[in-house]
């Protein structure tokens, strides 16, 4: 199997998994505002762990948003430098999709919903139908808190995500599988494995983060 | 010793390979962002950063490209890590320590003050220590003396605005778009900078501080005076205020000059990529040595982080970590 280091940085929490020579390896902890201390330490410390050089990788997975704007950045410009300073590829992944992946494999639920907290009164949305084969469809977008709209979800979705808990009244009305989740790099290297294995690998200059909002809240009225 | 230098403080992205046994730039690139920032009358520290991981690997592959070696040549990496805007000083600074990591080459954080100062040493003739400096552009205004590499003291700093940044708002007064400083070179040019008597902030007193915002007020009661501003109008405006930055610019030279007993004066700063101040400081400190690094280098480059960086990694004060510091001061080396 390939030698895979996953990077999931776009929330609170910093989450590293290590898949080298078949063993895995994993770091999760939350640290509010530290990523920029910690990612390159605990990259060390995994790769140590490990016994492994960069080197000896054959790819860098990075969820790549949409989430916190600084930690998503971070995660693609450490990935970046990884992965060119060492001939590897990248693996882009979404870390709404890194969400709904946990929820998928443990309760096999098909019609999962998730939602980040995206600031300024706004969500990131995911929305992801999975059927035995595994994902069939996927829908990510932008929302206000105010305006999100329920009507095409029922009591078999189930929502994930620190999103949840804005509105969690409203979710409670519809369904009772709710999860406040963070995404993992465990997840993501589920991920990641997929995609490697479907040859779906990018150059780091390809690696780029997914913000969902574009340019257009910064142009002054 | 080779060093690689990466510069994302601001809007332009640049990067720089800088060959110490030859003191020479083998290879540069640069990406300004400056036509992006326009449509929203500034630098948006946001987008900034979003551009910067965009443009730094395909800009550092050219670099590698045309410099003909290797990257495995590389002895080290620069970056600069304040001051700043902190989104985008912090994706230069994280992609050059996880480079430093992936090739296993020493990485420093460099001061973009120390690199607008050192830049000059490229040049032929370089300045010698000591050398008075003055830096101008959008994020300063300072006069230094540089007494040898690291030794640094700030004789004095704009309390306000600084330069470049009153000439964006008098460019936006005026209307004529962002970034201002070249918008208002061009304009100034069909002015009389004798037209509007503006004043010359703090050049009576001793002291070499500067303060750009009371004559920045006063282009604004200038331009309010007049109910329909022609076009003739504007352009005396705009070279009576260029006049009057050039006017204090000079006498704080002058006196920083006077004061230290120095004769070498070395201009940097985008600021300094402005003719008419160029010609200004010149004739008005003929008998001085005065040096202007050429144009391209007077803006922020990554070929100024190279040459810091070799500096600062021959003294082996290194971190392994991503760190930046915003708000560094220059003093602080």
């Amino acid at each position: 199997m390939a030698n895979i280091l996953a990077i999931e940085t776009s929330s609170d929490a910093c989450s590293l998994s290590l898949l080298f020579h078949n063993s895995e390896y994993h770091f999760h902890e939350i640290l509010p505002k530290q990523h920029t201390e910690r990612l390159l330490i605990e990259i060390k410390r995994l790769l140590r762990l490990a016994n492994a050089e960069l080197k000896e990788l054959d790819a860098i997975a990075v969820g790549c948003g949409p989430g916190s704007f600084t930690g998503i950045r971070l995660a693609c410009s450490v990935a970046q430098g990884l992965a060119f300073s060492n001939d590897l590829k990248t693996i882009q992944v979404s870390s709404l999709e890194v969400l709904a992946k946990n929820i998928y494999d443990k309760f096999k639920s098909e019609d999962i919903v998730s939602i980040v907290n995206a600031r300024m009164k706004q969500l990131y949305v995911g929305e992801f139908l999975y059927s035995e084969q595994g994902l069939i469809k996927a829908n990510l977008f932008v929302s206000p808190i105010e305006g999100f709209e329920l009507k095409a979800y029922n009591k078999n979705t189930f929502f994930v995500g620190d999103g949840c808990v804005l509105i969690e009244k409203r979710l409670n009305k519809i369904s009772k599988n709710l999860l406040v989740n963070l995404p993992s790099a465990k997840d993501l290297l589920e991920l990641a494995k997929d995609k490697y294995a479907k040859d779906e690998l990018l150059d780091p200059s390809k690696l780029l983060p997914v913000y969902l909002s574009g340019e257009e809240q910064w142009k002054k009225a | 010793m080779k060093v690689l230098g990466i510069e994302t403080s601001c809007d332009e992205t640049g990067i720089a390979i800088y060959d110490g046994s030859s003191n020479k730039i083998i290879s540069e690139k640069l990406f300004s962002q400056a036509a992006k920032h326009a449509d929203y009358g500034g630098v948006v520290p946001e987008l900034a950063s979003r551009d910067h991981v965009k443009k730094l690997i395909p800009l550092l592959s050219e670099t590698i490209k045309e410099s003909g070696i290797n990257a495995d040549a590389l002895d080290g990496i620069a970056y600069t890590a304040g001051p700043g805007l902190r989104g985008p000083l912090l994706t230069g600074a994280a992609l050059a320590q996880s480079l430093g990591l992936g090739w296993d080459i020493p990485c420093v954080g460099i001061h973009h003050m120390e690199a607008h100062l050192l830049i000059n040493l490229l040049e032929d003739p370089a300045p010698s220590f000591p050398f008075l400096t003055l830096l101008i552009s959008g994020g300063h205004c300072l006069i230094i003396r540089a007494n040898n590499f690291g030794e640094y003291k700030v004789l004095g700093q704009s309390r306000d605005d600084a330069v470049g940044e009153a000439f964006d708002k008098v460019a936006k007064l005026l209307d004529l778009g962002y970034p201002g400083g070249p918008k208002i070179e061009e304009l100034a040019t069909r002015g009389d900078p004798n037209a509007f008597n503006l004043p010359r902030p703090m050049t009576k007193e001793a002291h070499l501080d500067f303060s750009f915002s009371g004559l920045k007020t006063a282009v604004l009661y200038a331009f309010r005076s007049e109910k329909n501003p022609s076009d003739t109008f504007k352009a005396d405006l705009a070279a009576s205020f260029q006049e009057a930055v050039a006017d204090t610019l000079f006498l704080k030279s002058q006196k920083a000059i006077a004061q230290n007993g120095l004769d070498q004066l070395v201009i940097g700063g985008g600021v300094a990529s402005n003719k008419y101040i160029r010609k200004k400081l010149i004739e008005g400190l003929k008998g001085n040595k005065i040096f202007f690094p050429p144009l391209n280098r007077c803006t922020d480059n990554g070929a100024m982080v190279a040459v810091t960086g070799h500096y600062r990694l021959s003294k082996k004060n290194i971190s392994s970590n991503i760190v930046i510091r915003p708000k560094w001061n220059l003093s602080e080396l």
